[in-house]
């Protein structure tokens, strides 16, 4: 794994541009170690604690279905990752050489689809990611995934009800 | 994954050796929550539980359903964990207190 690419040089004034990017190989332990070492970079960032607890709900269902779909559970791969820091935004780049994904992944369930009441025990992944980033973007190029999206400082109490269950 | 788990009234209070019921450890809870002692209400305690991905919580609702008809109740969530609760709205489904002792209280 590596560590910061360019972080917190001496240029870097508040409200600058931060980068941060790593790699490593699927499995539970190194998505753990990933996911720690992602939400220790935005913590250093001084980033809304809003941010950060949905960019680690958001990143280790990423890296779960990568790792399960992507790659399938007998097999592993790479996974790279990328987080820039703007004024109001993170982006947020993962890639990755598995499996392409589904058609609909995008255009799926979000989190108003689940009836809680027939006590689903799956089917929260991708809904948790659709309704918690913007500018969901997928392509596929040279048999390499690219995934990319936003997640924005703006609270959840003042965004639209993405989520509040009823019909949409 | 080993389970700590004490008869306080006539709950089950079940604490976990973890900080994480993600994927890398859902099985494991699973398999470790089977079989618990008792016959009455069981409250997980999740105070030490940092965080919950969709295989957890997936998890979670599987140990509830097996459990069935003795009652799964949930207690101290930490912030992200409530928030995923919240978020896909499972929270409707358990029983959730703030801390242990008011899931005894309530559960007993």
């Amino acid at each position: 794994m590596r560590g910061p690419v360019d972080d917190s040089g001496a240029d870097n004034a508040a409200g600058a541009e931060r980068f941060f990017a790593l790699q490593f190989t699927t499995g539970p332990m190194q998505v753990r170690a990933a996911l720690e070492e992602l939400m220790a970079c935005l913590a250093a960032w001084a980033m809304p604690g809003d941010l950060i607890e949905a960019a680690e709900i958001v990143m280790a269902e990423v890296f779960n279905n990568i790792e399960e779909h992507a790659y399938g559970a007998k097999n592993s791969g790479p996974i790279w990752v990328s987080f820039l820091a703007l004024a109001r935004k993170l982006v947020v780049t993962v890639s990755d050489q598995g499996q392409a994904p589904p058609e609909d992944l995008i255009r799926g369930k979000c989190l108003a689809d689940i009836v809680p009441e027939a006590l689903p025990e799956g089917g929260f992944g991708w809904a948790l990611i659709r309704d918690l980033v913007h500018d969901l973007r997928i392509f596929r190029r040279d048999g390499v995934t690219h995934l990319s999206f936003t997640l924005t400082f703006v609270p959840e109490r003042i965004r639209p009800p993405y989520s509040k269950g009823g019909k949409k | 994954m080993r389970l700590i788990h004490q008869l306080e009234r006539n709950c089950l209070v079940v604490t976990l050796e973890a900080s994480r019921i993600d994927a890398a450890v859902a099985l494991a809870f699973k398999e470790a929550m089977r079989g618990l002692p008792g016959d009455g209400a069981v409250v997980l305690d999740l105070t030490r539980i940092t965080f919950v991905d969709s295989s957890g919580l997936g998890a979670i609702v599987a140990v509830m359903k097996a459990l069935a008809p003795r009652r799964l109740h949930l207690a101290g969530l930490t912030p992200t964990v409530e928030r995923v609760f919240r978020l896909t709205r499972m929270d409707s489904v358990f029983p959730i207190h703030v801390s242990v002792e008011a899931g005894i209280s309530d559960a007993s």
